[in-house]
């Protein structure tokens, strides 16, 4: 049995992970004590949910109150942890998205549908800027699939916290991790460099990084922008972005208008996730964003257009 | 001879417009025309749809042919500093391939 009173819309679930590793994967049955737990959020449960699905071949919450468990219910918790898939039109008019599995690339598009008709529904967003948003959360939600390896355990769940009128998106799987899809990719340059979780983390969030390049793999060759737009666009936006693989996250936000970043060591996750929170009093500036992608360094001076 | 890519939509977001688009671009440029890509009255393009389209072909052709056989017109310059880089990320892989 494990308990945990830890998961907020802001702050990282280290402890849930602490917890995690103490509990040996060979495991039958985990029974989650929710008793001491005050508040539920999206993040933590959708960590929850996928290491019981990893880590147990049964897994069941105890101790939680009629409130909480309904709610699991409706977040598409139980679902996960009982390996069904939840009805993606199932659930609360607008203002969550309950844990999907991430089965094909045509439920990507149907998630990122539905995560852009939150925003659209609680914040504000221009008319035209729904497909870019909508292009830009299904290149992030495809770059975690590459660093996946598969589609086998990825969730993707989202919460609207209408309060603090913030919207709360997890991408979570148990796949190989950022570090080790690098060293198992085509780009020996990023294989020197990716020593570490903390330094594959690092580099995945910066822009233009594949660990696929095309010449080999001219298909599959996408470079990285999915996760470095969506970060920007967090911190753009006064919220938030973490990256977690292996035993690293790195944190990306605005502290006094000012963009920071920091990392943090902790317990590992066997797998990749990212956590973005975003404050939908505030524009979403996903414009701004595409303009000010960064110049590659020794290549800022490079135009290839008519003057 | 001008193409102008507003004829293939004014909002240019993902991949797989582009795919058929480039496709178009390179035949063309294989049956012996050199091309101008006009951006004008295109309201949003996205990095990932640049990088399908100008991006790839810049990788096809490599420089010198990219270069020689099109010219990319286009007067906003957010569109203009989005599409320089992306080529220049494509141009760094062309080069350490």
């Amino acid at each position: 049995m494990i308990s945990t009173n830890k998961t907020s819309i802001d702050q990282f679930p280290a402890p849930l992970l602490q917890d995690f590793a103490r509990i040996p994967q060979s495991r039958k049955r985990i029974q989650v004590d929710l008793a001491d737990v005050e508040h539920l959020y999206i993040f933590g449960i959708g960590l929850l949910a996928t290491w019981l699905r990893t880590a147990a071949k049964q897994g069941r919450v105890a101790n939680a109150t009629e409130t909480t468990r309904r709610y699991l219910d409706r977040i598409g918790f139980i679902d996960v942890v009982e390996g069904r898939t939840a009805d993606l039109w199932a659930e609360d008019e607008g203002f969550a998205i309950a844990l999907q599995r991430l089965q094909s690339t045509s439920s990507v598009f149907a998630l990122t549908d539905r995560l852009v008709a939150i925003i659209d529904k609680h914040g504000f967003l221009g008319s035209d800027d729904k497909g870019g948003l909508q292009t830009t959360f299904a290149e992030m939600m495809e770059n975690v699939l590459r660093h996946a390896g598969s589609f086998r355990n990825a969730y993707v769940g989202a919460q609207y916290y209408p309060k603090r009128r913030k919207l709360s998106i997890i991408v979570i799987d148990d796949g190989i991790g950022i570090r080790q899809s690098i060293l198992t990719g085509w780009n020996d340059e990023l294989k020197h460099v990716a020593t570490t979780d903390e330094a594959a983390v690092s580099l995945a969030v910066k822009p233009l990084i594949t660990s696929k390049p095309v010449r080999k793999d001219r298909e599959l060759g996408h470079s990285g922008y999915g996760l470095y737009v969506v970060s920007e666009l967090a911190v753009r936006n006064a919220g938030t972005f973490a990256l977690t693989s292996g035993d690293a996250t790195i944190f990306k936000y605005a502290a006094r208008g000012n963009p920071k970043s920091r990392i943090m060591l902790h317990a590992p996750w066997h797998g990749t996730i990212v956590s973005v929170v975003f404050d939908l009093n505030q524009l979403l500036p996903i414009r701004e964003v595409w303009a000010t992608l960064p110049m590659i360094e020794g290549y800022s001076s490079e135009d290839f257009f008519e003057n | 001879m001008d193409i102008r890519l507003e004829k293939f939509g004014t909002v240019l977001l993902t991949r797989d417009q582009g795919k058929p688009i480039r496709a178009k671009l390179l035949s063309l440029i294989r049956s012996g025309h050199a091309i101008r890509v006009l951006f004008d009255d295109v309201e949003t393009v996205t990095p990932s749809f640049a990088d399908e389209v100008i991006g790839r072909m810049l990788l096809d052709l490599g420089e010198a042919d990219f270069r020689k056989n099109i010219t990319l017109v286009c007067s906003d310059p957010a569109t203009r500093r989005l599409v320089n880089a992306v080529l220049a990320n494509r141009k760094r892989e062309l080069l350490r391939s």
